[in-house]
């Protein structure tokens, strides 16, 4: 039997149930809590939404009582943690990545403050492999886990008003890419060519929590050649 | 076909929502008053998803292309059809040429415009509902020409329903500025952490500030010694406080997941009521104790 969190649970209101795990940012939570979603399935629920540590379901309509919900919930984690089965092998999802005052408004400020060189900060970013948590804050935003602690950078005192699209972002002990253009408050270092959100797909988002994130710096004329490419391969879809 | 001839300020497609994309970091969107959204539909006899139109603050105008009927639920805004005064929360029958126009503020803010039959418009990830990014638009533009739904039932056979549950659409609540709107709100999950101080200035009366279908941010601020929270869920009407002490509604249109202390969750009810207050309007959180 694998091991079992002590889970608490809140109603948010009358339509969701938050189950909340030991509040740490920690690989076995989240692999605890991908587990415990996979085994929930109601015609009642709408939305299942995963954070660092907690599971949040809700449902289509207001709920009088939530405590045969919360039997349903601690019988299926008894189950899983009865039955463990392995999670599915982890896909590596590598996105190329063009490190680059060119594409990176906040780059020099970044190293300035952090003290370190271009290189070293391409060598810190780009070796981790980083772990998808879950999506939110807006369409196909990534919370990734596994930042390199020297890469670590408090957030902007003020957000910025427009961050592009693609923008790969440092934000206190997170790092992520703004996949639509948005206001933010992380530091921009770099910018990804590809399209990492489409609502037109089946699949709209690149990656799926659990899988790993890997960086991969590209130079000028790689990263151009795939923006390119992008380019024909849009235009050849709107024929 | 419906030509827009005027959107007005903000002026959207929206049905029930796009349920089912939370985990992707896609808000449900939806019409923010679900109350009347729903008696738009109901008194037309349309599926309960059907796509109508939201308009903020009036100021809309638009041409009917087809006979057709249609309805307005949710705020007042002294509508006409080619200049005569039609009334709120009934069908109301249009011609080819119809011309609706919104006029003064009389209630709330937000109006819905249902149509027989619905929007045809596309769907995305399950829904028409507007939101950038996902949808082509995310507001309806002059000379647009919307495409209505088919019908379930002929114009003709069509009379308005008496539905004695939605006798009683939001905006028929008194809403105007002079009056404090109680918000009813169940405690959130780091209520708990709020010292005695601090819950009793929240139990003071508060003005809206800045609004928009994401969400209402008040005018008042609550500060505060609470301790922060690793990012977690957010819903339409979670009451979030900053670390500022800055208090936010969130809406249909609000992120999924947010890092501030979630205080209060609106009910449903409590969140259409508020859809359908201004800037400057005066509420008070109303908590349900058990």
């Amino acid at each position: 039997m694998s091991m079992a969190y002590t889970l608490t649970y809140f109603p948010m209101g009358n339509r969701a149930l938050l189950i909340e795990w030991p509040s740490q940012i920690d690989v076995d939570i989240i692999e605890d809590i991908w587990q415990l979603r996979a085994a929930l399935s109601d015609d009642a629920i709408t939305e299942y939404i995963v954070a660092y540590h907690s599971l949040t379901i809700v449902f289509s309509v207001a709920q009088k009582d939530f405590n045969p919900w919360i039997q349903w919930v601690q019988e299926k984690y008894a189950h899983i943690k009865n039955n463990p089965t392995a999670l599915l092998p982890k896909k590596v999802v590598e996105l190329p990545v063009y490190y680059s005052s060119e594409v990176a408004p906040d780059l020099e400020d970044y190293l300035s403050n952090k003290k370190i060189s271009l290189q070293e900060m391409v060598h810190l970013h780009t070796k981790p492999e980083y772990t998808l948590f879950f999506y939110g804050f807006q369409p196909g935003f990534m919370y990734l886990g596994g930042l390199d602690k020297k890469l670590v950078q408090p957030r902007k005192d003020k957000p910025s008003a427009a961050v592009n699209s693609g923008s790969v972002a440092v934000g206190g002990a997170q790092t992520g890419i703004y996949p639509l253009a948005s206001p933010g408050g992380w530091h921009i270092i770099g910018h990804c060519p590809l399209i990492l959100f489409d609502p037109q797909l089946p699949e709209p988002c690149i990656a799926k929590p659990g899988d790993v994130i890997k960086f991969r710096a590209v130079e000028k004329n790689e990263y151009q050649e795939i923006l390119d490419s992008l380019r024909d391969h849009k235009m050849l879809i709107n024929h | 076909m419906i030509e827009v001839i005027k959107p007005g300020i903000y002026s959207t497609i929206q049905d029930k929502g796009r349920l089912g994309y939370a985990h992707l970091g896609i808000p449900p969107s939806g019409a923010i008053d679900g109350i009347s959204y729903h008696l738009a539909n109901a008194v037309l006899g349309n599926d309960d998803n059907d796509a109508v139109i939201e308009i903020t603050f009036g100021g809309a105008e638009f041409k009917f292309h087809i006979h057709t009927a249609i309805s307005l639920t949710g705020g007042d805004y002294t509508a006409t059809i080619n200049g005569q005064k039609i009334p709120m929360n009934q069908l109301i029958p249009v011609e080819e040429n119809d011309v609706l126009q919104f006029g003064q503020r009389r209630s709330g803010v937000r109006t819905y415009l249902g149509i027989l039959g619905g929007i045809n418009t596309k769907q995305v990830l399950g829904s028409r509902s507007y939101y950038p990014s996902i949808t082509a638009d995310f507001r309806i533009k002059k000379g647009d020409f919307i495409e209505t739904g088919t019908p379930l039932n002929e114009v003709s056979k069509i009379s308005s329903k008496s539905t004695s549950a939605l006798e009683n659409p939001v905006c028929q609540h008194d809403v105007s500025a002079g009056s404090t709107v109680e918000l009813q709100v169940y405690l959130g999950p780091e209520y708990h952490r709020l010292s005695s101080s601090e819950i009793k200035k929240l139990n003071l009366e508060m003005t809206i500030g800045r609004n928009d279908r994401m969400g209402y941010i008040l005018q008042e601020t609550v500060a505060h010694k609470i301790t922060p929270i690793h990012t977690s869920s957010a819903l339409p009407g979670t009451v979030q406080l900053t670390p500022a002490g800055q208090l936010i509604i969130l809406m249909n249109d609000g992120q999924v997941t947010g890092g501030y202390p979630r205080i209060f969750q609106l009910t449903d009810y409590s969140k259409d009521l508020l859809s359908q207050c201004a800037q400057g309007q005066k509420i008070k959180f109303n908590p349900i104790v058990h």
